[in-house]
């Protein structure tokens, strides 16, 4: 325990002291700065890109999210302060409950005018639906608040989060990262001084939703304001934390007055929803209402009981700048109103007149390479349950640099806050029994599914489109415009072309195919664009990756900013100038991800959905790299010169869908088309070929007990099967039916199984 | 809140008010979910006889519930696969004439007792005081309070003061259907000087509250028909909109300034609210494929 001052402020203790010295004093601590960018990147905060292209579904992704960098150095409390700060923040999350039954109950706030009645109506955030109704059992379930100590040692609250309180996903995050990147500080912990652990709160958290539901097992779902919400990343990892499934508003429906989860199962019912999406923006029927992210009729069924929510709608009142103020005052009537003696004063807000007067004691925090002192501010955790509110022991906290208003801090930097000390009590957390939802492999949200058919087909482009750049450029020994430029060139940047997607019409013509070097400069756009949707897709399912596929996905979008740059460098990039060391570690990753979807994803339904995006995007490339190489060229040689180019090109096809060693090891001779185009289309012995991918939709359609799939995908099998491959415009019309057949199946899961609701839209106007 | 059900003595008028509206989505909708205010309440100066709803297809959730203000709110759900929808409401009512306040105290007076209100006439009038999403006090008014202040003189009598403002709109302001839609900013109608009975409506609000006076909007009806030698009013033909102002030991009592109209008598009233997005007709989102939307209204109101 700390000494306690006169004025009733902590002196720091000597451990403390000890440890931020021990800390701050480590020679390595930039290293250990790269440690913690680096598991951050892999945990998802970096792979979320500011610019991710349109989404499958017609939506897109523009992030407002700022970067943010965890500092090495966290800030440490010890467990007597922590605790003393912890009761007054407790009293004053009691505090804000209060204010809230009576602003949405008796309101004598406003009819005593305590609080200006004109400026709570005048805020959207006072919701006119929840006026007059019981938030049963409590407004509040979550709280986070912002505090900051000035010099003397006293605690002040910068603001109440109280709409979806933020921050318990980072903060997982980034105890999780900073732990481990001081793996043997924490385990040099005297004892008595150790670090205490912030992870009962998920418990705690989980507990306290379920105490929401009358139901002895409820079924819960964190609700997330999507890829583009700028919390998503947290919300995300929250949601794998607690081990409850993430919801987007399209994956909800209210029917009969209850909520319900649109699932590959069909529809199951849920009983409790963890809202991460602003109270204006749930229901998009309510008055007032932001956006179309919400449910509609959600608000019918909180009311009809058929859901609980949390925190209640209309909580965010509490958050409005304009009454914030206010709200201290209020608080302190309430309090003398009903004569509440005894109890912990609640920590009060400062003012904002006074927060220009306040020293606030500072942190050292690493920039660059040097230790620098800087205010920092803290979001504490809170969660309210039946029995009692708990406080998460732990936190995080954001850098504020000179000059900032602590509520809109323009640094990205966070900080980790380290509680040590204290007796750790033993968990009193009641065990309950499993709760049903935990079944993330059986209960999958359709849009889950659907994110994942698209990954799927994304990433298998991608593979493709890098693989054949890779393989064109080997050949071209940087000489591709010019006279002296091999004849294969033309026709090989056709292949190019098709494969990643350029023509405007359906074929390439000679007069539609620009110069190769454009063609390269172009299939490099595509490339980028092509990881943007792999990057977007998998950013909503993210919870389905491992933490290894997550530092390729944080790679792959600084390889996909580095094409960026390239570009922006140049406008037309020469072939000389890519980097051959980028293309190899796109490939890498792009082959790691792939690798760890079939070694590391739990086969359930939402993988048989990835797996056939993926298969069936692979017969696609196989289509389009045969089409586009033969499309300018005849490949019926009339001169030993001719013959030359034709098997360069028909080198270029086998290269391009990774079968030319196959090929020579089987066959040792001089290429030739029939046997080339058998190993790359027909060959089910070759896992590239198209064939292969065809039995895996088999497999996969049988899985699904999908039975039109399972018959369209053997026909094309057979058809495979019965071609010879004598005579290039034969093969064509067997590629034509190939590629239809393909479709079909691609049109086909789509319409059977995941033709997701679109967001709403407003009744009476033209989309 | 409740109002007293009518006990005027004058004799009223008896209305019928039909007022129907045929969406066309242009494609098969999964879903639709809607809100209407639509069913009319009872008010001191107008008796409802029936008020009814229908719609096609027929709805498979169908919720009415008052609003915080006190409205006929009707929450509807279709879960089945439609192309059309049509909502239809019938009322039959007696709409008797507006009792005018007996005291006319200076219109400052009154803005000071709505500042200093105690108890439950803070929740009769407080949202009626403050800006709204369609009455953007803040952000004009300079711009309302010379149009204010040209009617409310200083130490003019309130009712001197509202009949100003009223006739002042109807006189100098155009109306012109072609201008705007509901949600026309009032930046737009204060500079054009023209619009609906919507943006007059807030216009009107505006004012007042920069006076600091209470006020709402009020959503309802105008006789179609006017009695024989009687000039037909405006915005006859549709949903029409005014206003009402909040008068000490009085209450509430309405204005049309589309009509330069006080204490109006021919207006059937739906409900009110801080704003027309508190209380728009009929709203709703659809769950379907992308399509040209095409949307019809008609209204009617008759005597009987």
């Amino acid at each position: 325990m700390s000494p306690t001052d006169q004025s009733g402020t902590y002196a720091p203790a000597p451990m403390v002291h000890d440890l931020v010295a021990k800390i701050t004093g480590r020679y390595d601590l930039v290293v250990r700065q790269q440690e913690a960018d680096r598991l951050l990147a892999a945990e998802g905060a970096g792979h979320i890109v500011h610019d991710l292209p349109a989404r499958a579904d017609g939506r897109t992704v523009s992030l407002a999210s700022r970067p943010w960098r965890l500092d090495p150095i966290p800030i440490v409390l010890d467990a007597a302060e922590f605790h003393a700060l912890g009761d007054r923040v407790i009293a004053r999350m009691r505090m804000l409950e209060a204010i809230l039954a009576d602003l949405y109950g008796a309101r004598t706030l406003l009819t005593d005018r305590i609080v200006e009645p004109s400026d709570v109506w005048a805020s959207y955030r006072y919701r006119l639906a929840a006026i007059g109704q019981l938030a049963s059992p409590r407004w509040l379930t979550t709280y986070s608040v912002d505090v900051a100590k000035d010099t003397s040692g006293q605690w002040h609250v910068v603001q109440d989060l109280t709409d979806q309180p933020p921050g318990a996903g980072y903060t997982f995050m980034g105890r999780n990262v900073l732990a481990r990147v001081h793996r043997d500080v924490v385990a040099s912990l005297p004892r008595g001084a150790g670090l205490r652990s912030i992870d009962p709160f998920a418990d705690q958290l989980r507990d306290a939703l379920a105490d929401l539901a009358k139901t002895e097992s409820p079924r819960i779902v964190v609700m997330s304001g999507g890829v583009e919400h700028p919390s998503f990343v947290g919300q995300a990892y929250l949601a794998s934390r607690l081990g409850l499934n993430l919801a987007e508003g399209a994956d909800l429906v209210v029917r009969r007055r209850r909520l319900w989860l649109r699932s590959l199962a069909g529809l199951e019912p849920i009983d409790v929803l963890h809202r991460r999406l602003e109270g204006d923006r749930i229901d998009p029927m309510e008055v007032n209402a932001q956006g179309h992210g919400g449910v509609p009729g959600l608000l019918d069924a909180v009311r009809a009981g058929g859901v609980r929510l949390a925190n209640a709608h209309g909580t965010g009142v509490l958050e409005d700048p304009v009454l914030a103020e206010s709200w201290d005052e209020a608080g302190d009537w309430i309090s003398d109103r009903y004569r509440r003696v005894g109890d912990v004063e609640p920590l009060r807000r400062m003012s904002a007149e006074r927060r220009s007067q306040i020293d606030f004691e500072l942190a050292p925090c690493l920039v660059g390479q040097e230790i620098v002192h800087r205010a920092v501010v803290l979001r504490l955790q809170l969660v309210a349950s039946d029995r009692k509110i708990e406080v998460m022991q732990g936190a995080s906290a954001r850098v504020l640099s000179p000059g900032d208003d602590p509520n809109v801090p323009t640094a990205a930097t966070a900080k980790d806050v380290w509680v040590i000390g204290g007796t750790v009590a033993p968990p009193v957390v009641a065990r309950r029994e499993p709760l049903p939802q935990v079944d993330l492999i059986a209960s999958v949200p359709t849009r889950a599914a659907e994110a994942l058919f698209w990954a799927g087909r994304a990433l298998e482009r991608a593979e493709l489109v890098a693989r054949s750049l890779e393989v064109v450029l080997e050949r071209t020994t940087g000489v591709i415009d010019t006279d002296t430029a091999e004849p294969w060139v033309i026709p090989s940047s056709a292949m190019l072309m098709q494969i990643a997607g350029l023509p405007k019409g359906a074929r390439v013509t000679a007069d539609s195919t620009p110069a190769p070097s454009e063609v390269i400069e172009r299939t490099l756009t595509a490339l980028a664009k092509q990881l943007g949707s792999v990057l977007a897709e998998v950013s909503s399912v993210r919870e389905f990756f491992s933490t290894s596929a997550g530092r390729a996905f944080a790679r792959l979008a600084s390889s996909r900013a580095a094409i960026q740059r390239l570009q922006q460098d140049n406008a037309v990039v020469r072939a000389a100038q890519i980097d051959r060391g980028l293309l190899d570690s796109i490939l890498n990753d792009l082959s790691s991800v792939i690798g760890l979807w079939n070694e590391s994803v739990v086969r359930g339904p939402a993988w048989h959905f990835g797996e056939i995006g993926r298969r069936l995007e692979r017969v696609f490339g196989v289509i389009d790299g045969v089409r586009g190489a033969l499309a300018l060229s005849t490949i019926e040689p009339k001169t030993v010169r001719e013959e030359y180019d034709a098997q360069r090109l028909i080198e270029i096809v086998l290269a391009t869908n990774e079968s030319l060693v196959a090929y020579r090891r089987r066959y040792r001779s001089d290429v030739e088309f029939a046997l080339a185009m058998d190993l790359v289309v027909s060959d089910e012995r070759n896992p590239r070929a198209a064939m292969s991918a065809l039995r895996s939709v088999v497999t996969e359609a049988r899985a699904l007990e999908w039975d039109e799939g399972v018959a369209i995908a053997e026909e094309l099998v057979a058809l495979l099967q019965a071609e010879q491959y004598d005579t290039v415009a034969g093969t064509m019309a067997t590629l034509g039916e190939l590629w239809k057949g393909a479709d079909r199946l691609a049109r086909g899961i789509v319409t059977a199984y995941l033709a997701s609701p679109l967001d709403p839209r407003v009744m009476g106007r033209p989309s | 809140m409740t109002d007293p059900v009518a006990v005027s003595t004058s004799a009223g008028t008896q209305y019928r008010v039909t007022h129907r509206t045929d969406y066309s989505y242009g494609a098969t909708m999964a879903d639709g979910y809607s809100v209407a205010y639509l069913l009319v309440r009872p008010t001191p100066s107008q008796r409802v006889l029936s008020s009814m709803l229908t719609t096609t297809p027929a709805p498979d959730e169908y919720d009415e519930r008052p609003d915080v203000f006190g409205n006929r709110m009707v929450q509807l759900g279709v879960h089945q696969p439609h192309d059309d929808f049509t909502v239809e409401a019938v009322s039959d009512v007696v709409v008797y004439t507006q009792e005018r306040p007996r005291s006319n105290q200076p219109w400052e007076r009154v803005a000071a007792q709505v500042a200093a209100l105690r108890g439950p006439l803070v929740l009769e009038t407080s949202a009626f005081t403050a800006p709204s999403r369609y009455v953007t006090v803040a952000e004009h008014r300079a711009a309302l309070l010379r149009l204010a202040n040209a009617a409310f003189t200083p130490g003019r009598p309130i009712l001197n003061g509202v009949e100003t403002l009223c006739t002042m709109i109807f006189e100098t302001f155009a109306f012109d259907s072609t201008f705007t839609d509901v949600s026309t900013p009032l930046g737009d109608v204060l500079h054009a000087r023209r619009g609906v009975c919507q943006d007059f409506a807030h216009l009107a609000v505006g004012c007042l509250r920069a006076l600091g006076l209470a006020a709402r909007y009020v959503s309802g009806y105008l006789e179609t028909e006017p009695p024989p030698g009687e000039e037909r009013s405006i915005g006859a033909d549709a949903s029409h909109a005014w206003c009402s102002v909040w008068i000490p030991d009085h209450g509430w009592l309405d204005f049309d300034p589309t009509n330069g109209v006080v204490a109006p008598n021919r207006h059937v009233t739906v409900g009110w609210g801080r704003d027309y997005a508190d209380v728009a007709p009929l709203r709703g989102v659809v769950i379907g494929p992308s399509s040209l939307q095409t949307l019809s209204v008609s209204v009617d109101v008759s005597r009987v």
